[in-house]
């Protein structure tokens, strides 16, 4: 019996390390089609190499300890693997618990929840045993409602990222987060990566992202550049105008009247990635025509003479979203108050009568 | 090394591109069995081919073939292929980056663009951190895309038209050789002029003439709205401008209305006319933008409307391709492959989600001919007989037309742009085996000018010099599994009214059906 526990023990070990390796590795195209198409959501622990090396008993207490979620208080950078201290309250273990603990993960792994909670023992400040997760859901207009769930890491920043579209959030005082994130495909593929390593996936299937044409615009740090449509010949400041100070409505789109624009990102985050993302209805209830889609830069104080830089998303041949990086040199100060308008780095949308 | 002997020979008399114009220092080259060696001062490099100066003169000797020796030599991992484009701006706005990040995406590069102003950019593409190609691109008219190509500040020109006589005369004096030759250009996506106006105006048709009368300022008021004609059009000097005179307006001699209101690009043309219930325009079909298209009517009724198949098969008569314009000097390999990708199954995917009419070819099944059979019924009189149409209605069973079809310059029996490149698709295909075990019947039509025996001897005759072009182009081709033969029905079957020039030379034409 000792003997079969501690295979398992190794087993789940070496699982967990793929797994997470892999992870960590592919967190950018981590998911192919073939994936189950229903709602799914990944704990994202961290395995250490230690554990890998001892298969015995002995092993155990390194295991859990290891694989209880952390905040950190150093930054992890890439996913080179770092020791760190805990510093949530974590309850002294004795073997005892440690076996039933190991039970309750091994059976975790039996009803194939792909989700390993290690027993509970790591509580954060309200008492809550620590929780990562990520889930996922598809809502109108080929949407999807993002939460995610790191009891133990309040105020931790991440970074979300689906296709090519990546943006910096961070979650609240009880480790939570909601966003809503346009779906690139029918079945969109999310990840979430804190800071200290740990890396949540999820996928979610969207039926009805492919009647949404989409693109986007995102950038690092200060935003300079702005993605700007302009539906069926609206002028400037018109209803079907939409940016950022303009962004449309879901429900509009929803009755395929107009698009609507989706800000990502903390903007309050030092250096934060940031997106727009503009949707409109494939098949419009009026004649056919097209969106001018546009990026505008303002001159300003702070920019002009200098180089700027963002991302351009808009659909490639294979399917998915091709990116392009921008990079823009910005007219003299003279010229403050001014504003560059890029016509054609966005292909203009067009668009066909249902 | 004979072989790089012959390759020096053949290329010695050819300048090397303006990339890669490397120090002149001394290298050493040497066959890979080292039984030959030539020393000299590199000139350049272009990814696939080194250009030395030697005691012998100028060599060009293919670097698969040697090995580089010497402190001349180029780093082979650091060489970044450089060109660019310069000319219409209709073609370097949107169409052009999008077939450079199609190619880029299939070769696993990233892109990026680095925008210099309203008229400049440059794509940078990488292969993980290293730069592979840079390729840069100045926006201006067709007519400036000629002028940098002569300049050789340009290795390919962006052009809404082809080359006109003055610029092939140019590109000869300056050494550049003989820019009609088909080799020096290709049609990347086809594209038309078409009458624009609001979508509140209530026209819905035009003849020719009237687009000549509103253009000119003959006419200036909406007969309907009792209300002045705003004529918009791009700005002069523009390609678009210079098709609109050249075939709507140079054959009546008349010249633009003074007045009308003039635009940057297309899509300001466009925009303009949307929102103008009062404007007339002529755009380019890939931008109408909101506008509303016109259908052509002629004064014998038959109507003709620029669409995705009726430019394919050149059916409407204002066809206006766009081309690229290549010099005869050698570009970059990395250019040469990129150009060869645009005639590929993927390109025509990538033109067709940019908004533009690619080239590959299309069946109409006779079912969807029937706007066609009327035309030849109402035809049908003195010079077609009722035998001739019943003949053409059995011909026409159980085939389908190839949108591939080929037309005639003015009057003569040189095919145009466009057929000229069909030509070579058609033999590609018959090469690849996609007709193999049908058959393929070249159609020859004609005009109606002319007594009818006489227009179907010369249809005929269009149709067999057709047919032998492509078989000629087509030597690859297994003859035993294709079969290719030829038929003619003179003026039997119209498709445009023959008022005028343009309407005679849509229906002078050579089809393809296959069965």
């Amino acid at each position: 019996m000792e003997k079969r526990r501690s295979l398992l023990v190794a087993g789940s070990t070496i699982l967990i390390a793929a797994v997470v390796g892999h992870l960590m590795q592919n967190a950018d195209r981590y998911f192919s089609a073939s994936e189950p198409a229903t709602p799914v959501t990944t704990a994202g622990q961290r395995a250490e190499a230690p554990i890998l090396r001892s298969l015995g008993v002995g092993a155990i207490t390194p295991l859990l300890a290891s694989t209880a979620p952390r905040t950190s208080a150093e930054p992890v950078s890439g996913d080179v693997a770092l020791p760190y201290l805990a510093d949530e309250l974590t309850i002294p273990q004795t073997l005892t618990d440690q076996r039933g603990a190991l039970a309750a993960r091994v059976s975790g792994l039996d009803r194939g929840h792909g989700t390993i909670q290690p027993g509970g023992h790591a509580y954060n400040q309200f008492g809550h045993p620590c929780e990562t997760t990520m889930v996922a859901r598809a809502k109108p207009a080929g949407m999807m409602a993002v939460q995610v769930t790191a009891s133990c890491k309040p105020h931790a920043r991440l970074t979300i990222s689906h296709d090519a579209l990546r943006f910096s959030a961070q979650t609240d005082a009880n480790g939570m987060l909601r966003v809503d994130v346009p779906a690139f495909s029918a079945t969109a593929s999310l990840s979430a990566a804190f800071r200290d390593g740990t890396i949540l996936s999820a996928i979610v299937r969207v039926p009805d992202a492919s009647e949404y044409e989409r693109v986007a615009l995102q950038w690092r740090d200060q935003g300079v550049m702005q993605l700007h449509a302009h539906e069926f010949g609206a002028p400037n400041g018109a209803r079907g105008h939409v940016w950022a100070k303009a962004p449309g409505d879901v429900a509009v789109a929803i009755n395929a009247k107009g698009g609507f624009l989706t800000l990502l990102g903390d903007a309050a985050l030092p250096a934060a990635s940031m997106a727009e993302v503009y949707s409109f209805p494939q098949f419009v209830a009026r004649d056919s025509g097209v969106v001018r889609v546009s990026v505008e830069a303002p001159v300003t104080p702070a920019n002009c003479g200098r180089n700027v830089q963002a991302e351009t998303l808009q659909p490639g041949v294979g399917g998915g979203m091709q990116s392009a990086a921008l990079s823009l040199d910005m007219p003299g100060c003279d010229m403050v108050g001014e504003t560059l308008v890029l016509k054609n780095v966005l292909r203009d949308m067009k668009i066909a009568r249902n | 090394m004979i072989k790089a002997f012959l390759c020096a020979a053949i290329f010695a008399a050819l300048s090397i591109g303006t990339a890669a114009r490397g120090m002149a220092q001394d290298v050493t080259l040497t066959s890979r069995d080292g039984a030959i060696e030539v020393g000299g001062t590199l000139l350049g490099f272009d990814g696939e081919f080194y250009r030395i100066q030697t005691d012998f003169g100028v060599l060009t000797l293919d670097g698969q073939g040697v090995l580089c020796s010497g402190t001349g030599c180029p780093d082979l991992d650091a060489y970044v292929a450089r060109f660019s484009f310069s000319g219409a701006r209709s073609m370097g706005e949107v169409l052009m980056p999008a077939l450079i990040e199609g190619f880029a995406a299939r070769r696993g590069l990233s892109v990026q663009r680095s925008v210099q102003g309203a008229d400049a950019f440059t794509i940078n593409l990488h292969d993980g951190a290293r730069m592979v190609a840079q390729i840069g691109f100045r926006l201006g008219s067709t007519a400036d895309g000629f002028d940098d190509l002569l300049a050789e500040t340009a290795d390919i020109a962006m052009a809404l038209r082809e080359a006109r006589p003055d610029e092939i005369d140019r590109a000869r004096t300056a050494g550049l050789g003989d820019l009609s030759d088909t080799a020096r250009s290709r049609i990347v996506a086809l594209d038309a002029l078409v009458p624009i106006v609001a979508r509140d105006n209530p026209l819905r048709e035009i003849s020719v003439a009237r687009i000549q009368e509103f253009l000119s300022g003959q006419i200036t008021e909406w007969q309907a709205q009792a209300a002045p004609i705003t004529i918009h059009a791009r700005a002069e000097g523009s390609g678009i401008q210079e098709l609109i005179e050249d075939r709507i307006l140079s054959p009546a001699e008349l010249t633009l209305v003074s007045g009308a209101q003039r635009h940057a690009d297309d899509a300001d043309l466009a925009d303009g006319v949307a929102g103008d219930p009062l404007a007339f325009g002529m755009a380019r079909l890939s931008d109408i933008g909101n506008a509303r298209q016109l259908t052509l009517r002629g004064s014998c009724g038959m109507p003709l409307r620029a669409t995705r198949r009726s430019l394919k098969a050149e059916d409407y008569p204002f066809a206006a391709p766009l081309f690229l314009y290549t010099p005869a000097r050698r570009l970059p390999l990395f250019a040469r492959e990129f150009l060869t990708y645009l005639t590929g199954p993927e390109a025509q995917r990538v033109i067709h989600r940019a908004g533009f009419v690619n080239q590959t070819r299309e069946a109409v099944a006779v079912a969807g001919q029937g706007t066609r059979l009327l035309n030849a019924i109402a035809a049908a009189g003195e010079d077609v007989s009722l035998t001739e149409l019943k003949r053409l209605t059995t011909a026409l069973r159980g085939t389908e037309r190839l949108t591939t079809t080929f037309r005639f310059r003015g009057g003569s029996t040189q095919l145009d742009a466009q057929s000229a490149g069909n030509i070579a698709f058609l033999a590609r295909a018959l090469e690849a085996g996609e007709f193999d075990e049908r058959e393929l019947i070249f159609v020859g039509f004609s005009d109606g000018d002319g007594g009818a025996a006489a227009n179907l001897r010369l249809a005929r005759k269009r149709a067999e010099a057709v047919r032998d072009a492509v078989k000629k182009a087509a030597y690859a081709a297994d003859p035993s599994r294709i079969r290719l033969t030829v038929d003619a029905f003179g003026e039997a079957m119209p498709m445009a009214c023959e008022e005028a020039e343009w309407g005679r030379g849509v229906n002078r034409r050579v089809e393809v059906w296959r069965r």
